[in-house]
């Protein structure tokens, strides 16, 4: 995990407990914002940080290793 | 108890007859990942949940998915609804239409009949969470694959809706371990 | 349907979302106060527009939850998975 990921407070929660081996871990959601109703339904989630929309481009072929 | 309300969650549109397209979606009604199991799953689950919050969850997300068992069944309801019997047949959902007519049933994509064997109830508050977590995962991927093969905007903006529900489904579900895990260790004596 | 039927349905259709949204947060976060209110206010915002709705198109939810008019308004077509709007 990078720096980057670890100073997310979301992720942060869980880390300074100790992990324990053999088990899975969530990050707690913590509530700042929400969306209003009517665009909140029409995303499906209420919680811009939930909002994963699918992106999937089949006219788009597929990159290969680029830079 | 449950009490009915006459609306859906969100609206199921669909743009015309498409009995091609309501033979796969019908895999969300009756099928291995679908909202049946989903809502079934959780609401036999409840009982053997430890603690307050974990009934509490099982019992709403298990009630949300008979509100999106409805959105499906509407979807399929009205793709096939004004559908010809030459429509039906090259479709190949002739075989359905011998056994159900119009009406719905529960049967996954490939015409296997829903059974309770597509779910578990463990008694492990652990391990039921991990089932209903990979439950989440199973039909957000099977509704990726339905966005993939819809030909119809409106049916595809309705599935975009359901998989996103499965995404804050898994989420909830995971703080949910994070909970039983601390009740469990809780409970340890030392 | 009325238009206004959908203008108040999709009302419904929203707050109720945002309700249940809230409702699934709160099973895990039974502490977060700011959610809690949140929830309060638009449970309060629910109830006056599920009211208004079912004064004038019949009852939402059966059961008990609200009076019907005569003749017993809950026979009403559309039932939902006949609504296309
Ligand atoms: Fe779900």
């Amino acid at each position: 995990m990078s720096d980057d990921k670890i100073k997310d407070p979301q992720v942060q929660q869980i880390i300074p407990q100790q992990l324990r081996l053999a088990r899975a871990y969530i990050p707690i959601q913590m509530f700042t914002t929400r969306l209003e109703p009517t665009e909140g339904l029409r995303r499906g989630t209420i919680f811009p940080e939930l909002y994963m929309p699918y992106q999937h481009q089949p006219w788009k072929k597929p990159r290969g290793n680029e830079s | 108890m449950w009490i009915y309300e006459k609306k859906l969650e969100y609206p199921a549109r669909v743009s015309g007859p498409n009995p091609r397209l309501a033979k796969v979606v019908i895999t969300q009604y009756g099928g291995p990942d679908g909202e049946l199991a989903a809502s079934l799953r959780y609401l036999t689950q409840r009982y053997t949940m430890p603690t307050g919050r974990g009934k509490a969850v099982l019992t709403d997300i298990g009630t949300e998915e008979l509100a999106h068992m409805e959105i499906v069944a509407a979807l399929v309801y009205n793709l096939i609804r004004d559908a010809s019997i030459a429509e039906i047949k090259a479709a190949g959902m002739d075989g359905y239409y011998a056994d159900h007519d119009k009406a719905l049933y529960f049967v996954s994509a490939a015409g296997a009949p829903w059974t309770a064997a597509y779910i578990q109830s463990k008694g492990d508050p652990v391990t039921d969470l991990h089932e209903n977590m990979a439950a989440e995962e199973k039909a957000r991927s099977t509704y990726e694959y339905l966005i993939q093969l819809s030909d119809d905007p409106l049916v595809t903006d309705t599935l975009r809706f359901l998989r996103e529900r499965e995404i804050v489904h898994y989420q909830r579900f995971g703080e949910l371990l994070q909970h039983v895990y601390e009740w469990k260790d809780s409970q340890k004596v030392f | 349907m009325m238009p206004e039927q959908i203008q108040l349905l999709t009302q419904i259709m929203a707050l109720e979302f945002t309700a249940v949204e809230l409702n699934l947060y709160l099973d895990t976060h039974p502490e977060d106060q700011k959610a809690l209110m949140d929830y309060n206010a638009i449970a309060q915002e629910l109830a006056l527009v599920k009211d208004r709705y079912s004064r004038r198109f019949g009852p939402i939810s059966n059961f008990g939850s609200a009076p019907s008019q005569y003749p017993w308004a809950w026979v009403h077509e559309p039932w939902p998975w006949e609504v296309t709007f």
